[in-house]
């Protein structure tokens, strides 16, 4: 049987043909992905990119302020400092004025101290009547200027490298020379926010899993005559605008809407004390469990429905009654379209914006919108980035999950 | 699943209350959307029904929030309803058309990038020697993903450096990185349910490459590449943060004056608005499944 | 239908008269390896003649698809040369070797009509309308499938589907036809009725065809020639009953029909090439050399259980009988299947055709049992390799 395998000298030769063809096979599968591929590197993955750099990396204020971040570095934090720092930072608000940069710098330092805006504007006005010692002057101008904690929010901003946004995302304070403590109880913002959202989203998964595991159930179990039909329940509302969908709810929900005037005209409240169910987090439960039902209800049908009936069969031919011939039989076999169905509503709801926006009123906004918050009216895109990365982490750590337990292409697609 | 013969009073409770439970929670879905529809014709500028809609009272309906939906921003409000001036006046004038007009823009660009993009890297990624078929899988489906915020912010911030902002081309080109997803998981279903050996049998009769792709494969996915390309469409119509990221007053699409609506001072014409919408979202539900019938008629499955 | 077939015959004996060797497709020296390890077809030499049904049969990783892969051009030949009229067809794309080919699973275009899937190698090839019309309407009717053509593939049952099939393979008018596996999707009496059809259609068109298979009764049925595959090397290239009648290795002889195997050594050499052999229990059995072993070397027998004679009347030396328990009956209809042991170790397994006399078997009795040395074959069990 020698000849049964190829020999030495053929064999290099062989390979080295199976690869080249292999090489032109594949060169011909990538030149087809490659334009997409290219696209989304460029106008998504680099942007995001690019977006979570502003998170750690900051040389904005270092730029402006060369003197002043060169001196003040130096400084020990624990007394005021020395009369070169009030001299570069005189310097340097000099020059920014003459840039017309001096707003930004203000604004930049009023996110570390609240009301160091109108400090350093009032500084920037009498720049020109200020002599040395700057020390004494700037106490004279303004005694917040001998406060250590203004000085402390400008060493704060030198560094071009900081962990400060990230800090700040999970209500940390830092006095900068290595102690960390957490914000004071009144002033944390963004743990309890992240925490909001995490529950809101759990709570909307589990409901959406309560509502949409029997309506599967149900769907997959009747003859697909039926079940054509009442899938369209299921799809109308997939396919129908968030922004509709959103509306409908505020029209349900409010105050004089269709369900408290239903109540109110059943006798189940009074006209004086209708039920708040929206503009909080009711609102947002409600709303986001409706809107992200089908992407439960649309993967968990697809796994039933490949499971036979034989198998229930099978179990009660063996002597299990049906509860137990349902939860040992069936259940175990659900289990990939419960988790991708619930993955992908937690994942969803964790970057919901539009509806928590319009519905959640005070206590019912999640981090997306507070991050909306930092990049368009704050102004903060540090912390706004921080806070992105700590969402975007989450939600690819799911995904991660998600592409494990199933397949991508069964994605959301009914 | 039929009640069986031998079920016992509890079983039979158990099986009522079940279909019971489904349907309610099949009417939770529905109702909602479709609730608004007779409440967008209140007369009166409330979001209940009104005593006289409950007893079909006629003068409690009315077409005032359409014609407002209509005539908002005319220039002449006062021209004789559908008459040649009222159309042109509406069609040139009116915000909410203008809206409409945006809307559609930028959806047909969009779908048309991705469809195109999205097609042609699924045909790729559904050979069998593309390497590193999964990690490129899951990158191409991320914008699913990413949280909405995240990709707006971060688009903007690039856009507004290049001077893409407030362009038409900037937010159609931020939809279709949002719509290629759907292209990509469409086709490639519709790839990997693909018979291989009908591309051999084709080349066995004479077809050159070409052939086989215009006459054999294209025919083949279609119905795979439209229902991308609807979901696409639909992504893109629909979308609103990256419209609030990216535009201006000018490019402003249904939705977002929709959200504008909302947030400003909520008006019914908002609802005559939104039943317009859900009229659409039934048309395109609808040639879904005649596109879903089709492509189960052509694989030789019986229509059901 | 007669329009189609006669044309097709014309055309083939014309060509025939030039080629002086007879032979359509020549495999030279093929080898064929998918991961430079291991060799899938083996030093493969084979002649098809023009106007033949060729069957490739062999179990499944034989080689045998393979080799159709090679000749439709879906697969490169790693090494050696396939010739097709004379030409070399190596490097040559599938659509260009006009060789017409039927599907395992058809490979009916599911969103064209029957009628467009047997246009569809016409239209390729640029026919003018009015003649493809005329090809496609005969196609149709030699499969009798003429009031069908509007219909989709989906629409037919599997047996129309597979004469759609067949028809599309035909219709341009090739030279050669290979078949993979066509009828594997059939049930049994489909299955049966398509091997005639297609048999008729061959005798009636002159076509050549290759025909895969792992059914070796099809193979059996419907082939002129058979080349079984095994391990990648043609073990036999023969008609079906030579196949059957004389087999050349133990292989063949094993999963052509049914088959007796025992093990031996050989006692000793006659002329005419039968051999005495010494069976594991001593027994002495006589048998025909095929692999003409001298005197103490292993063989392996192999006979055919009808071949087998339980209680012979007349006894004679050149028949020697040997002494077996019956084990078991199985009652056929037809015939009864006796299992016996020799010595308690090997067993052997007889067909008693049911003809109303022998009624008087039973579990537990010692029969006589006999062969004709010419039905039994001695191979040598250490050659597992071809003779091609």
């Amino acid at each position: 049987m020698s000849d049964h395998v190829v020999s030495v000298e053929d064999k290099a030769v062989l390979k080295k043909q199976l690869s080249t063809a292999l090489r032109l096979q594949k060169f011909r599968a990538v030149l087809l992905v490659a334009p997409l591929l290219l696209f989304v590197l460029i106008t998504f993955l680099v942007p995001i990119a690019s977006m979570l750099t502003r998170s750690f990396y900051s040389p904005d204020f270092a730029r402006e302020m060369p003197a002043t971040a060169a001196t003040i570095s130096s400084w020990s934090g624990t007394d005021l400092p020395d009369e070169n720092v009030y001299a570069a930072l005189v310097q340097d608000l000099t020059s920014a004025q003459a840039r017309k940069t001096i707003g930004s710098i203000a604004n930049a330092v009023n996110m570390e101290v609240s009301g160091a805006r109108s400090l350093i504007m009032k500084l920037g006005r009498n720049l020109d009547d200020i002599d040395p010692p700057y020390k004494q002057a700037l106490d004279k101008l303004d005694p917040k200027w001998s406060n250590s904690e203004t000085w402390q929010a400008l060493q704060n901003l030198t560094p071009e490298y900081t962990g400060r946004f990230y800090l700040t995302a999970v209500d940390l304070l830092s006095d900068g020379h290595a102690e960390i403590s957490l914000q004071p109880e009144d002033r944390r913002i963004y743990a309890p926010l992240f925490l909001r959202t995490f529950a809101i989203g759990a709570i909307v998964t589990l409901i959406c899993l309560l509502l949409g595991f029997p309506v599967a159930y149900w769907l997959s179990a009747l003859p697909l005559r039926y079940a054509n039909v009442l899938m369209i329940f299921v799809l109308l509302p997939f396919w129908t605008s968030l922004l509709v969908r959103t509306t409908a709810w505020i029209v349900l929900l409010q105050n004089q809407g269709v369900i408290n005037s239903l109540l109110v005209w059943a006798g189940a409240v009074g006209d004086g004390n209708r039920l708040p169910l929206i503009f909080n987090s009711v609102g947002t439960v409600i709303a986001m469990t409706h809107i992200l039902l089908p992407f439960m209800i649309l993967p968990l049908y697809s796994v039933m429905k490949t499971i036979p009936p034989s198998y229930l069969r099978a179990a009660r031919s063996l002597g299990a009654n049906q509860l137990t011939a349902f939860v040992r039989v069936y259940l175990p076999q659900t289990k990939p379209g419960v988790a991708a169905g619930c993955l992908l509503v937690f994942i969803l709801s964790l970057g919901y914006y539009i509806t928590p926006a319009l519905v959640g009123g005070e206590s019912g906004t999640l981090i997306s919108n507070i991050i909306a918050h930092h990049v368009q009216k704050s102004l903060n895109w540090g912390l706004a980035a921080a806070l992105s990365a700590l969402l975007l982490l989450s939600v690819l750590i799911l995904y991660w999950a998600y592409n494990r337990l199933a397949k991508v292409d069964g994605l959301k697609l009914g | 699943m039929s009640l069986p013969v031998y079920a016992g009073p509890f079983e039979r409770l158990w099986y009522y209350l079940f279909r019971l439970f489904c349907i309610l929670v099949l009417l939770f879905l529905v109702l909602p959307v479709l609730i608004i529809v007779p409440l967008s014709f209140n007369a009166e500028p409330y979001f209940t029904f009104t005593h006289g809609m409950l007893s079909l009272d006629p003068a409690a309906f009315s077409l005032r929030w359409y014609r407002d939906v209509f005539q908002n921003g005319m220039v002449d409000p006062t021209l004789p309803f559908a008459s040649w001036a009222w159309l042109s006046d509406v069609w040139q004038n009116s915000q909410w058309i203008h809206s409409a007009k945006n809307s559609f823009l930028i959806a047909i660009g969009a779908t048309v990038l991705s469809t195109i993009l999205g097609t042609l890297a699924a045909l790729g990624l559904s050979q069998e020697s593309m390497p590193a078929n999964r990690l490129i899988t899951a990158i191409l489906i991320s914008p699913i993903i990413v949280p909405i915020i995240v990709t707006s912010a971060s688009i903007f911030f690039l856009f507004a450096r290049i001077g893409l902002t407030n362009t038409y081309l900037g937010i159609v080109l931020a939809h279709t990185v949002l719509g290629t997803p759907f292209v990509v998981i469409t086709v490639t279903a519709a790839m990997s349910g693909f018979d291989r050996s009908l591309i051999r049998a084709a080349q066995m009769l004479g077809a050159r490459p070409h052939v086989v792709f215009f006459r054999i494969i294209m025919p083949l996915i279609m119905p795979g590449v439209i229902s991308g390309a609807l979901f696409a469409f639909g992504t893109s119509f629909d979308e609103v943060v990256a419209v609030i990221f990216l535009t201006d007053f000018e490019q402003r699409t249904i939705p977002r004056q929709m959200w504008s609506g909302i947030r400003e001072q909520i008006s019914p014409s908002i609802l005559a608005v939104a039943s317009i919408l859900v009229c659409l979202s039934i048309l395109l539900l609808t040639v879904m499944e005649l596109l879903r019938r089709r492509s189960e008629r052509i694989r030789g499955l019986a229509p059901s | 239908m007669a329009d189609l077939g006669n044309a097709v015959r014309q055309d083939r004996t014309h060509n025939g008269a030039h080629e002086a060797d007879g032979s359509i497709v020549r495999f030279v020296n093929v080898q064929k390896t998918y991961d430079a390890e291991r060799l899938i077809v083996r030093n493969l030499n084979l002649d098809v003649m023009r106007g033949e049904f060729l069957t490739l049969l062999g179990p499944s990783g034989s080689g045998k698809t393979t080799t159709l892969m090679m000749l439709a051009g879906f697969e490169p030949a790693t090494h050696g040369e396939i010739i097709l009229n004379g030409r070399n067809i190596n490097r040559l794309a599938p659509d260009k070797r006009g060789i017409g080919m039927v599907f395992q699973n058809y490979a009916l275009f599911p969103h064209m009509s029957v009628a467009e899937n047997l246009a569809f190698p016409l239209q390729v090839r640029s026919m003018p309308k009015a003649e493809l019309e005329r090809r496609v309407k005969s196609a149709l009717d030699m499969v009798e499938l003429s009031a069908l053509g509007s219909r989709r593939p989906a629409q037919l049952s599997g047996g129309q589907q597979q004469r759609v099939a067949v028809a599309r393979a035909l219709v341009f008018e090739p030279q050669l036809v290979l078949m993979d596996e066509p009828l594997g999707a059939l049930d049994k009496r489909l299955r049966e009725q398509m091997q005639y059809e297609i048999k008729s259609l061959h005798d009636r068109l002159g076509v050549t065809i290759v025909y895969v298979t792992h059914d070796q009764s099809e193979a059996l049925t419907m082939s002129n020639r058979v080349a079984v595959f095994n391990d990648g090397v043609i073990q036999q290239l023969s008609a079906p009953a030579d196949l059957y009648e004389k087999p050349r290795t133990a292989f063949v002889a094993d999963f052509i029909g049914e088959n007796n195997s025992l093990s031996g050594s050989v006692n000793g050499v006659y002329d005419n090439q039968i051999v005495s052999v010494r069976l594991a229990g001593g027994e002495i059995v006589q048998a025909v050399s095929v692999d003409q072993l001298g005197p103490g070397h292993p063989v392996i027998l192999s006979i055919r259980p009808e071949r087998i004679v339980l209680n012979p009347r007349i006894k004679n030396a050149s028949m020697p009988t040997l002494a077996a328990t019956v084990e078991d009956l199985v009652y056929y209809g037809d015939h009864v299947r006796v299992r016996l042991s020799i010595d308690g170790q090997s067993t052997i397994v007889v067909k008693v055709a049911n003809d109303g006399h022998e009624t008087s078997i039973a579990k537990g009795d010692v029969q006589q049992i006999a062969w004709r040395a010419e039905d039994c074959r001695a191979f040598n069990p250490r050659q597992g390799g071809g003779d091609v």
